[in-house]
This record gives structure tokens, C-alpha cells and sequence, in this order.
């Protein structure tokens, strides 16, 4: 609470600027106005990306600076706009106001509350427009961070710092698995300190906004999350802001040496509400009417996701970009974009969905390039076998097709590539730990589940899993250590499984 | 017509400095519609760049302001809701240096920082 002296001091001190400075402003006047885009003569001053105030009460940014006019991008409807209305230059790029009363809100781009809670106090404004950290600030990734789905933690791991695409067509699991992240996220122990996620919806339905903030509220996540929304009602040019707003309030947290995680939902919408912005400013078009500088867009977005080094306090913004296919087409033009920029893809197949396989995981072709370097020695220790059994599974599976008589040893392979696809499903909303998840893998790599039916195996994970988080707790602890587990502990948990496999 | 022939012909439409009105009626009646669209901004913006305007809530020393923009047209002109000062437009550049503008940077400052 500011007392009353202070106040009073701070007007006098406003009151004493009286008469030293002239206030200095560059205007212009609105020669068109359409499609959300206002030409504007005068202006000569303006810079791109400035922001702009009519004095009908709109707010816009200069997009183009051309010889006589500057094109300025309405953020709001900007219905009082008119032929000759009057536009100042404001001398600020554009930005949003971040502290750390953000978490467990929902805002829009410009930092506006949407939900009904009280004003947002600042502390800072961050440029929604920033060039990435470069090298000598940076450090590779070397940190995990845990998806809590057993498919992605053993097989395609992502580190703090990593930008991992998440790839596939409409209703296969790319929210589910961008989701299930953030809530993986909630901290295990008092001590432990939440990953702050950030949630940027791009052009979707309100009712899907409103259907994740609820899940995210319900499980706790909301506390460690800002969710920054701009659904397809909105004007293009909030959908085209509301991604860098996103990595600006992550920003703003890796300067006081946070971990953040960004999940951008989705890349495709932005690339929409650029091309329309593009357009109506009449630049040239190039493939399917992008502009030329779509890869840019992207590009300088995504390269904002960085792994500090410990001199420049030490903390990441990793990316989670979530770009939407049409008829698994992942070598059109903006997935390939995306995927040449980030490290990584997670390519999810509507086929395998429908077979009921969810996540719904395109295990050969999807990669992490860097996660590696970052997945602890527990889990890297049953990853290897599991991916090598799986890549076989697959290769023999499309041979067992044709129905000729197979041998022992092959339907031996295809009987635990069958075991591992099934280990792999998970239900939506259910993170694991990676204890957890070592074990699930652990049991079934080692043939301990290869008598277990197929249809019994979702119910002995979870009774195996509650079994021995209730009756040997140790065995967890030694398995979060994240250190490879030794002979020993690997005997023990063997024996553990055997003797849950007779009651079971 | 190209720009820079729109240019040259508002650069000709002038006589001693200002607009003259001869001149002007004689090019626009060779120009069509489109010519005569960007003719007529182009001597909107020239004339904005030869003019001077300035509000005041009091009396002003036009000699004063001939002395600082010597080669520009000063119109003068009265707004009381400015309270003390006086508001300079010189094309796209508008100085101010007002009371009112003062005031309101007060009471911005208010809603931006106290609930």
C-alpha cells in the first residue's frame, strides 16, 4: 500500500515537469480503412511495429512504412474509424505489462484480463518483439523435462530449452499431449518448483478455450500457468500478436531464472491470420498466399526458446508449437517450415488413432534431436531396448501381412512388439512419473508381461502401479533418483512383478 | 501519369509561395480522375508543409512565431479548453507545451498506478 505522502510526492514531482519539455507528437489522417487495415497519410515519424492511437479510441500498430502513407493494423473492431479521423504515434513498440500475478490467469495479446478476477498489478513491460538470446548466453540441453507420457519420456525425449513439434491432423491428441504436459508439470514435492507453462490458443473456438482452462483449473495446473488466448472471433491481427505475447511473458520469467514452458496452439492459425494480414496489406504472395516472409514468422519465434547458461541465470523457455496437418500431408508448406525449425517432431497419425492406439504416436517418424542429451540414465536404460524391439515390431509386421507361415523367433517379436504398442497407450489426462513409467516399460521389455492377455494389460499397469507405490515406496524413491538402476534394485523389481503377477 | 510528373506539376502550381489558383484550374483540367486524385493530395501534403498552426488559450506574439518559422503561413487559433500554454501543429509534428497537457498526464499517471 503506497501512503499518502508518497502520492502527494510523486504528483509534485509530475507537477514540477510542468514546462521543461514540450510534449512532441507525430499524426496523421486516415485516408482508408478496411478489412481491419487503416491507411493513414502524415505519420512520417512512425516506426515499424509502433504503436498507434485514433482518437476514436482504437489502438493499432504500424505494419508497413510506404513513400506517402503508413498502414496501421487495428487490434480492436475500430468501428468509429473513419475517412479523416486523426492518429498519433505513441513512441512505444508494443508490449505487454507482466509480473508475477500473471499465473493462474487467462489474458488476451495486449495483456488484458479476460477473466472476471481483479486487475493484473505490473511490474515490467516486456517487447512482444525480441530478438532471441544468442549463442554466448546459451548452453545445450541438458535438462529433462517430463511429459509424463511414457511413449515421449522413453522415445522422444524433451529437454528444457528444446523446440518440439507436435504434428498431426484435427481430433488425433495434439492438445491432449501439450496438456498432459503442463499438468505433468505440477511440482511432486513441497520443495520442488513448478515449470511455469504458458498456454497460447490461436484462433480456436471459445468453448475449447474455456473447456481447457477448466481442465487445467481442475487439476491444479492453472496455478503455475498463464493462458493467453485469442480465439478465432478475434481480429488477425490479435490471433498474429497473441504468439509473441506468449514468449514475451516467458521471457519476462527466464529473467529471474525460471524454467517456462510454451505451448503454442496452433502455428497453422497463425500462419492463417498472417497470410490475411498480409493480404489486405497488399503483399506480394507467394506459395498458397503466404507471404514471403512466413519462414521469418516462425522462425524468429521459435529460435526465442533457449536453455540459459548459468551466468545469465540459468533458465529455459521451452517450445511446444503445435501445427495442425490436412490428410497427414506433413510435407506441405508450413509444416515443413516448422519442422526444419524445431528440434524435434512428435508426428501423431489419425489411422493409429482411430485403431485405438492414444497417444496416437508416429513412432518411426517422429524425432527429438536434442532431448537425448537430456533423458536421465533411468529411463535411457530401458529406452534403447524398447525403441530397437519397436522398429523390429514394425519392420516384421508389414511381412506378417501376407499371412506365410512364420517362425518361432518372429512371432516372438511380433508377439512383444504387440505387448510394447499396448504398454505405450495412455489415457488422456494422466500423466505418470518417471518411476512410474520406467516400470510400465521395464515389465514388459523384460518379458514379465508376455503371459499377461493383451486386454488385461491397461489394468495390470495400473493395480501393478499401485501396488508398488503402496507396498514398496523405496523402490520408487530409487527409481526418481534418475540414476541407472543397479543390478540389484533391477532384481528386486523383477521379483516385485512376479509376486504381483500371482495375485493378479 | 507517373509521381514524378504529379510532383512537378504541384511544384508548378505555386507562385511566389502560395497556391495559385490560375495555374492550378489549368493543370487540373488536362488530368483525369485518377491523376487528379493524386494531384490534389500531393498539394495537401505541400500545403500542409508551408503552414503553421497554432492553438492558445491566450494571446499570442504572431511576430514571434513569423521570427521562428520564417518561411511558413501562421494561422492562429483560440481554444480555452487548453488553460495556459499553447499547441503548435507543423504538418505530421504537433508541439505542445499546455496546462491541460499537463493535467492529463497527471491523471494518466493516476489510473496507471493507483487502484
Amino acid at each position: 500500500m503506497i501512503e499518502a505522502d508518497q502520492i502527494i510526492q510523486n504528483l509534485q514531482k509530475q507537477l514540477a515537469t510542468f514546462g521543461e519539455e514540450p510534449k512532441t507528437q507525430n499524426i496523421g489522417k486516415v485516408i482508408k480503412y478496411a478489412d481491419g487495415v487503416a491507411i493513414a497519410s502524415g505519420l512520417s515519424k512512425a516506426a515499424i511495429g509502433e504503436k498507434v492511437f485514433f482518437n476514436s479510441g482504437s489502438t493499432g500498430i504500424v505494419l508497413n512504412l510506404d513513400e506517402d502513407y503508413v498502414s496501421i493494423i487495428l487490434l480492436d473492431e475500430g468501428q468509429k474509424i473513419k475517412e479523416g479521423s486523426v492518429v498519433k504515434t505513441s513512441g512505444q513498440m508494443l508490449g505487454i505489462d507482466v509480473s508475477q500475478d500473471l499465473l493462474g490467469r487467462v489474458i488476451n495479446p495486449l495483456g488484458e484480463v479476460l477473466d472476471e478476477k481483479q486487475k493484473i498489478k505490473k511490474d515490467k513491460t516486456m517487447p512482444l518483439e525480441k530478438i532471441a538470446p544468442g549463442v554466448i548466453k546459451r548452453e545445450p540441453v541438458s535438462k529433462p523435462l517430463k511429459t509424463g507420457i511414457k511413449a515421449i519420456d522413453s522415445m522422444i525425449p524433451i529437454g528444457r530449452g528444446q523446440r518440439e513439434l507436435i504434428i498431426g491432423d484435427r481430433q488425433t491428441g495434439k492438445t491432449a499431449i501439450a496438456i498432459d504436459t503442463i499438468i505433468n508439470q505440477r511440482p511432486k514435492t513441497k520443495d520442488q518448483r513448478p515449470v511455469i507453462c504458458i498456454y497460447v490458443a490461436i484462433g480456436q473456438k471459445r468453448s475449447t478455450i474455456t473447456q481447457i482452462i477448466d481442465k487445467l483449473s481442475s487439476s491444479g495446473a492453472l496455478d503455475y500457468s498463464v493462458v493467453v488466448a485469442a480465439s478465432s472471433s478475434e481480429p488477425a491481427a490479435l490471433q498474429y500478436l497473441a504468439p509473441y505475447s506468449g514468449a514475451a511473458i516467458a521471457e519476462y520469467f527466464l529473467e529471474i531464472g525460471k524454467d517456462v514452458l510454451v505451448v503454442y496452439d496452433d502455428l497453422t492459425k497463425h500462419a492463417w491470420s498472417y497470410r490475411q494480414i498480409s493480404l489486405v496489406l497488399r503483399r506480394p504472395a507467394g506459395r498458397e498466399a503466404y507471404p514471403g516472409d512466413i519462414f521469418y514468422l516462425h522462425s524468429r519465434l521459435l529460435e526465442r526458446a533457449v536453455k540459459l547458461n548459468k551466468e545469465n541465470g540459468g533458465g529455459s523457455i521451452t517450445a511446444l508449437p503445435i501445427i495442425e496437418t490436412q490428410a497427414n500431408d506433413i510435407s506441405a508448406y508450413i509444416p515443413t517450415n516448422v519442422i526444419s525449425i524445431t528440434d524435434g517432431q512428435i508426428y501423431l497419425q489419425s489411422d493409429l488413432f482411430n485403431a485405438g492406439i492414444r497417444p496416437a504416436i508416429n513412432v518411426g517418424q517422429s524425432v527429438s534431436r536434442v532431448g537425448n542429451a537430456a533423458q536421465t540414465a533411468t529411463i535411457k536404460s530401458v529406452s534403447g531396448k524398447l525403441r530397437l524391439d519397436l522398429a523390429q515390431y514394425n519392420s516384421l509386421a508389414a511381412f506378417a501381412q501376407f499371412g506365410s507361415e512364420l517362425d518361432l523367433e518372429t512371432q516372438k517379436q511380433l508377439d512383444r512388439g504387440k505387448r510394447l504398442t499396448e504398454i505405450l497407450k495412455q489415457p488422456q489426462f494422466q500423466p505418470l512419473s518417471e518411476s512410474l513409467e520406467f516400470l510400465s516399460i521395464f515389465a514388459v521389455t523384460s518379458g514379465l508381461m508376455d503371459d499377461v492377455p493383451l486386454e488385461s494389460f491397461q489394468r495390470f499397469e495400473t493395480e501393478l502401479h499401485s501396488y508398488v507405490k503402496r507396498g514398496h515406496p523405496k523402490v520408487i524413491d530409487s527409481l526418481s533418483s534418475g540414476n541407472k538402476p543397479s543390478p540389484e534394485l533391477l532384481e528386486k523389481l523383477q521379483k516385485i512383478v512376479l509376486e504381483f503377477k500371482k495375485g493378479f | 501519369m507517373n509521381k514524378k510528373k504529379i510532383l512537378l506539376l504541384a511544384a508548378e502550381s505555386y507562385k511566389g509561395g502560395y497556391l495559385d489558383e490560375k495555374r492550378v484550374n489549368l493543370i487540373s483540367s488536362f488530368l483525369n480522375r485518377a491523376d487528379l486524385k493524386k494531384y490534389i493530395r500531393v498539394l495537401i501534403r505541400l500545403e500542409n508543409t508551408k503552414k503553421i498552426e497554432v492553438f492558445s488559450a491566450g494571446n499570442i506574439n504572431h511576430e514571434q512565431f513569423e521570427k521562428l518559422f520564417p518561411n511558413k503561413r501562421i494561422s492562429v487559433k483560440y481554444d480555452p479548453s487548453l488553460l495556459l500554454g499553447a499547441r503548435i501543429a507543423d504538418n505530421d509534428m504537433v508541439y505542445e507545451l499546455t496546462l491541460k497537457n499537463s493535467l492529463d498526464k497527471i491523471i494518466s499517471n493516476i489510473e496507471k498506478n493507483y487502484d
